[in-house]
């Protein structure tokens, strides 16, 4: 009985510990930045929270001198073409990665494996001169292309891994029965790895979110490129209105913090799957 | 279940007979994106790091290895790669460590669990640059934080050990959620065995937990340590890689010869070590792997 207590007690104080340290570390510094930028201007290194005195003034100054409103269009824009690349593709690659045995399979392993190895950073300068011979500099459809080769390894890793732990079964009742094979893969796969599919976007499109060094490498007109290029034009331009740039940094932060606790489920099981499984 | 699957798929007669070109149809366009980017890029950067390519030269010709016996003697590089070693050996230990315990604090009963590991990861979700800036704001001598630690942006020290820890701020979620989706494959049955013989919990922390789990660490520290040796951006908006170069790592340098002072040559020779190192972190890592597979 006294071991019971005893136990039970020293558990809530742990649980304490925890709450205690996960508040101050993580949740108060975001916490003051989203007070801030909800400030006036002259709050910005005071102590008083006044909420009557909230404004949205410092959302519209970084929205206009970050061009915000468009860079974030332009992303969401760029989120969505990758992702029609990268899931189909990914896809069909993880499958026949997890269905097939064929010669060049090793390889092909290898392959995906190594470019995730390789940044893109050490790969920026050459992507760089052959977009520029190819006259694609400034132009989005060049970080689309970039960001589906960046993403690829990683969507096809995943799903390779989603589709080996799905039973073969099905699929060859399916071929018996005279199913064709890419009727297989799209009525009875994809409904099966769906859930996979939804991890690998969520993933895809929170990279788009955080990307900076490659848009800003490559495109050169205000407003088109991705919002972190718009945070870092407040930074730049405007560098001790620390209010707007509180205000800018949320902004850019909704999207994938938004998309982040809504999907967490998918969120967390492509972030481990990735890196487990392998 | 992985071995069973790809055996059955083979079992299936039709598939058997014929050079299956489907499954190289399947892999084509992604493979050729992909191997285009990887192979064709380091194969660029591989030869543009022999010549003297450079923003005001007209004619660019080979000199053979002089970029890299360039950078072996460049003080500033090797200053570079000792900053990044200090850097990325502190955010792998720090998070991993952070991780673990959070992540087994975490794990228990605990009232809140699901908004505590929410809090904990929304860090991670948050862009490089967001976090960079907003941390810069944070760490204003003025700023609550900033006042605590005394402005540690205005010294070269401080602002190693700001951005160090920033960048743990930002890992640690990772780290945590990693080690939690190992932690939550233990057969609790171990614990009731140890509860039974008394051992106190910190004790099973120790001894069952940790080296369960030790694999995970280990793939852990190893993604923290590839990704924290390229990164750029969050050196960029908290520090700009100053005071002076006191936050400029091996890949901030490698970035400003290539793209402030366009020395595309020096730069290439650069990029190409950094990969050296990275495919070396890699490989220890598969050997790694391959050991601990052996062992059991």
């Amino acid at each position: 009985m006294t071991t019971a207590i005893k136990r039970r007690s020293r558990i809530d104080l742990t649980t304490w510990f925890t709450w205690f340290a996960v508040v101050t570390m993580f949740l108060l510094p975001m916490v003051w930045i989203v007070l801030k930028s909800l400030q006036p201007e002259q709050y910005v290194f005071s102590s008083t929270i006044d909420p009557s005195a909230f404004t949205v003034e410092n959302f519209q100054r970084a929205f206009v001198q970050g061009s915000l409103l468009s860079y974030t269009i332009s992303t969401t824009l760029i989120a969505l073409a990758t992702c029609a690349i990268v899931l189909p593709f990914g896809f069909v690659t993880g499958y026949a990665l997890a269905r097939f045995k064929f010669l060049g399979r090793g390889p092909v392993l290898f392959l995906f494996m190594f470019s995730l190895t390789i940044p893109g950073l050490v790969n920026l300068v050459a992507i760089y001169q052959a977009f520029s011979a190819l006259r694609m500099i400034n132009n989005p459809i060049s970080l689309v292309i970039i960001y589906s080769a960046s993403s690829l390894p990683l969507a096809v890793w995943l799903m390779r891994a989603y589709i080996l732990a799905l039973p073969s079964e099905i699929e060859e009742a399916a071929l018996i029965d005279g199913c064709s094979r890419p009727g297989i893969i799209w009525r009875i796969v994809l409904p099966l790895a769906l859930p996979g599919v939804g991890a690998v976007a969520v993933l895809t499109v929170v990279a788009v979110f955080h990307e900076f060094i490659v848009a800003t490498t490559m495109m050169r007109t205000e407003g088109i490129g991705v919002v972190n290029q718009g945070l870092r034009q407040l930074q730049t331009q405007y560098s001790f209105d620390f209010t707007g740039l509180a205000a800018g940094s949320v902004m850019v932060s909704i999207i994938p913090v938004l998309l982040f606790l809504i999907l967490q489920r998918q969120f967390i099981s492509g972030m481990t799957a990735g890196a487990i499984k392998s | 279940m992985a071995i069973t699957a790809i055996g059955s798929a083979e079992n299936v007669p039709l598939r058997r007979k014929r050079a299956d070109l489907f499954p190289y149809l399947l892999i084509l366009p992604a493979g050729l994106l992909v191997g285009a980017f990887t192979v064709l890029s380091l194969m660029f950067t591989g030869v543009a790091s022999l010549t003297d390519w450079d923003i005001g030269r007209r004619v660019v010709s080979f000199i053979g290895f002089a970029n890299y016996l360039r950078a072996f003697a460049d003080a500033d590089l090797i200053g570079a790669f000792f900053r990044s070693t200090v850097f990325v050996l502190s955010v792998t230990f720090i998070s991993t460590a952070l991780g673990f315990l959070l992540a087994v604090a975490v794990n228990r009963k605990i009232r809140g669990q699901g908004v505590l590991r929410a809090i904990i990861v929304v860090p991670w979700v948050i862009s490089e640059l967001a976090t960079g800036v907003f941390w810069m704001i944070l760490l204003q001598p003025d700023a609550p934080i900033g006042f605590i630690t005394g402005g540690p942006l205005r010294t070269a020290t401080g602002s190693m050990v700001a951005l160090i820890l920033v960048e743990c701020w930002r890992s640690i979620g990772f780290a945590m959620v990693m080690v939690l989706a190992s932690l939550q494959s233990i057969d609790e049955s171990l614990y009731e065995a140890a509860r039974v013989d008394g051992a106190p919990g910190w004790r099973m922390v120790w001894l069952i937990t940790l080296p369960l789990v030790s694999p995970t660490l280990l793939v852990v520290s190893i993604l923290l340590l590839i990704g924290n040796f390229n990164l750029v951006t969050i050196i960029i908006a908290l520090t700009g890689g100053g005071p002076i170069d006191a936050t400029t790592t091996t890949a901030l340098y490698m970035y400003q010869h290539s793209f402030l002072y366009f020395h595309i040559g020096y730069g290439s020779a650069i990029a190409i070590l950094m990969s050296v190192v990275n495919v070396v972190a890699m490989g220890l890592f598969i050997l790694l792997q391959r050991g601990r597979g052996a062992q059991n």
